[in-house]
């Protein structure tokens, strides 16, 4: 791992995104302690903990399935993080368990427990020790798409309120990016050991500073070179179209990179402006086809052809009021604001 | 039709040979019961000797298995945990005991406390080990300390090092994540091999004969009493300790298989 530059502060989620294998579970195993890091430096309120043993760090740390104690039970599994047991250690087992609403499962065994209650103890653990900070290593991987959603949001709320009352900061591991957007407050995507950007999300959203965020993000990626630059607005020719786009320090002639979210882009059938609110915006309008098409529930994820490739992210029902299908002719809408770009 | 027919021939011919070594165990049982009667068993059983070899046994293999257990499960855990430059050789040469006769082990050992003066130091002035008790169990430990530690090495494998790196952020150490979550999870495992060690070491007899001789009413342990009977074709004690063998053999294969497919030891 190399060039790692995060400030967490308390009370704020960060979400560590990244593709498999690009050092996000190494970067937690390091903040944890349990990894040693070679140079650099690890503070927690400003306290040096990077030489600091994992026991005397106070983190709490969720790993991925959980990985409850399988010869104790859940209160046992709980209570493990309590210095001495003691009345006072079991009461606070059991406020805690209230807390987090799972006084039902005391005395069970782990075996028994479903993928959300597992992480609820698993979360109940961690938090019994009082730590700094709270990490999260994608607790959900394991458990079906079909609960993930709802857990996720029971989740969110319990995080929202414990890293308030006990004024830690979560950071929440994951390589999907809905879960990622969810969960947290500030985004850091990771690639190849290096965090390629940090930030709120809409910051991250609007300007990614890499291709590989803008391509992890899936942005459409546009190759084409500067044709003009005035009043705060680059012109960019991709494939013989210009696109228009907010930017300052380019200049005439320069190779760039335009990225646009998928999901800023909107379809109508005529060269106006279908949205009232964009009709004050410097806007771009293309003529196109449609080139594929594919419905997800509430949403759908359409290909279109404009001289060059476009992929949007649109609702189903607005597929259905345009009566999209291949090969319809199509104008696709977005606003200069939502263009930026990248040097090539 | 011709696949069914190859499936069938290839378990007719793996019946032939479990059959064949079955044959073996049956052919011991079938010795000891047409020779013996059960009542001069039962005088042999009781008699003075065998008596003796049983509690010497009993109490040198469990000496022996409780130090083995004592040095073997720290080395199963480090040799399935760390990493570290000549592992791989490390792994080997605690091998060579399992590969060695037992007797060359035990001549190693008695040339080590005879002829060198650190095991003449060892000898003389610490603890007899040459032709004396300490010597059985000396001799049992060093062939089961490494049996056991292949045994348990593939149990600490099995279970997922990120349980002792929780256990390490909820504010345990590494002795005590070791101790609280590592070895309960591996206590079946651990368990296992203590068995099997301590059955082993009630058997051995190469490394026991070398290095603490066979020496009646004193280093006379049930392998070594069934050797000595044997050499003066006392055949009625040496079948009795044969079954005595046996019946240890038969109850230790029970309790492991009870706690591999039985769902463990009870906590």
């Amino acid at each position: 791992m190399k060039n790692i530059g995060l400030d967490v502060p308390d009370g704020e989620c960060l979400a560590l995104v990244g593709p498999n294998g690009s050092g996000k579970t190494t970067l937690l195993e390091c903040i944890a302690g349990i990894r040693q890091i070679e140079s650099g430096r690890i503070e927690y309120n400003g306290t040096d903990v990077t030489h600091l043993a994992p026991e005397k760090r106070q983190v709490g740390y969720v790993p991925q399935d959980c990985l409850l104690f399988p010869h104790l039970s859940v209160d046992q599994n709980i209570a493990f993080g309590q210095r001495n047991p003691s009345a006072d250690a079991a009461k606070q087992v059991k406020e805690m368990m209230e807390w987090l609403g799972i006084t039902h499962l005391a005395g069970r065994h782990t075996r028994s427990l479903s993928g959300g209650e597992k992480q609820k103890v698993a979360l109940a653990r961690a938090l019994i020790t009082r730590p700094r900070v709270l990490l999260l290593d994608e607790p959900f991987s394991t458990v079906d798409r079909a609960s993930r959603t709802r857990l996720l949001e029971e989740l969110r709320k319990s995080l929202d309120e414990v890293s308030h009352t006990l004024r830690l900061a979560p950071i929440y591991v994951t390589h999907d990016l809905a879960e990622a957007q969810l969960m947290s407050d500030d985004v850091a995507i990771m690639n190849n050991g290096a965090i390629e950007q940090v930030g709120p999300w809409d910051q991250v959203l609007q300007t990614p500073r890499s291709t590989f965020v803008a391509d992890f993000m899936g942005f459409n990626i546009l190759r084409g070179h500067v044709t003009s630059t005035e009043n705060g607005l680059a012109v960019v020719e991709v494939a013989g179209q210009s696109i228009e786009g907010a930017d300052t320090d380019l200049t005439v002639g320069e190779e760039v990179l335009a990225v646009l979210r998928p999901q800023t882009i909107s379809l109508s059938l005529e060269r106006d402006v279908r949205k009232p609110s964009w009709r004050h915006c410097q806007c771009n309008v293309f003529k196109g086809s449609v080139t594929g098409m594919r419905k997800m529930g509430s949403f759908a994820q359409v290909s279109i052809d404009v001289g060059f490739p476009l992929n949007l992210e649109m609702s189903s029902e607005l597929v259905d009021e345009l009566d999209l299908a291949i090969g319809s002719s199509i104008f696709a809408q977005f606003r200069a604001s939502e263009v930026s770009f990248l040097r090539a | 039709m011709t696949r069914l027919k190859e499936i069938s021939a290839f378990k007719l011919l793996s019946g032939v040979c479990l059959a064949f070594l079955a044959m073996f165990i049956v052919a011991v049982i079938f010795a000891g019961s047409v020779f013996s009667d059960p009542s001069t068993l039962t005088s042999a059983f009781l008699s003075e000797e065998v008596q003796f070899a049983i509690a010497l046994t009993l109490v040198t293999a469990t000496v022996a298995t409780l130090l083995a257990l004592v040095v073997s499960i720290p080395a199963a855990y480090v040799l399935s945990r760390a990493r570290f430059h000549g592992k791989d050789l490390v792994d080997a040469l605690i091998n060579i005991p399992i590969a060695l006769p037992p007797v060359a082990l035990g001549t190693a050992l008695l040339i080590f406390f005879t002829n060198t003066p650190l095991g003449i130091f060892i000898d003389n002035s610490i603890i007899k080990f040459v032709f004396e008790a300490p010597g059985i169990v000396l001799a049992q430990f060093s062939v089961i300390s490494v049996l056991a530690v292949r045994l348990m090495k593939p149990v600490f494998d099995g279970i997922d090092p990120r349980y002792e790196k929780v256990a390490r952020t909820l504010g345990h150490g590494e002795l005590d994540s070791f101790i609280r979550v590592t070895l309960p999870l591996a206590k079946d495992g651990v368990f296992g091999a203590a068995v099997l060690a301590w059955a082993r070491a009630m058997g051995e007899f190469g490394a026991t004969v070398t290095l603490a001789g066979a020496t009646r009413f004193k280093t006379e342990t049930l392998p070594i009493a069934m050797f000595l009977n044997l050499s003066v074709a006392n055949l009625e004690n040496a079948m009795a300790i044969i079954l005595i063998l046996l019946a240890l053999a038969v109850s230790v294969l029970l309790v492991s298989r009870k706690i591999a497919y039985g769902g463990g030891i009870p906590s």
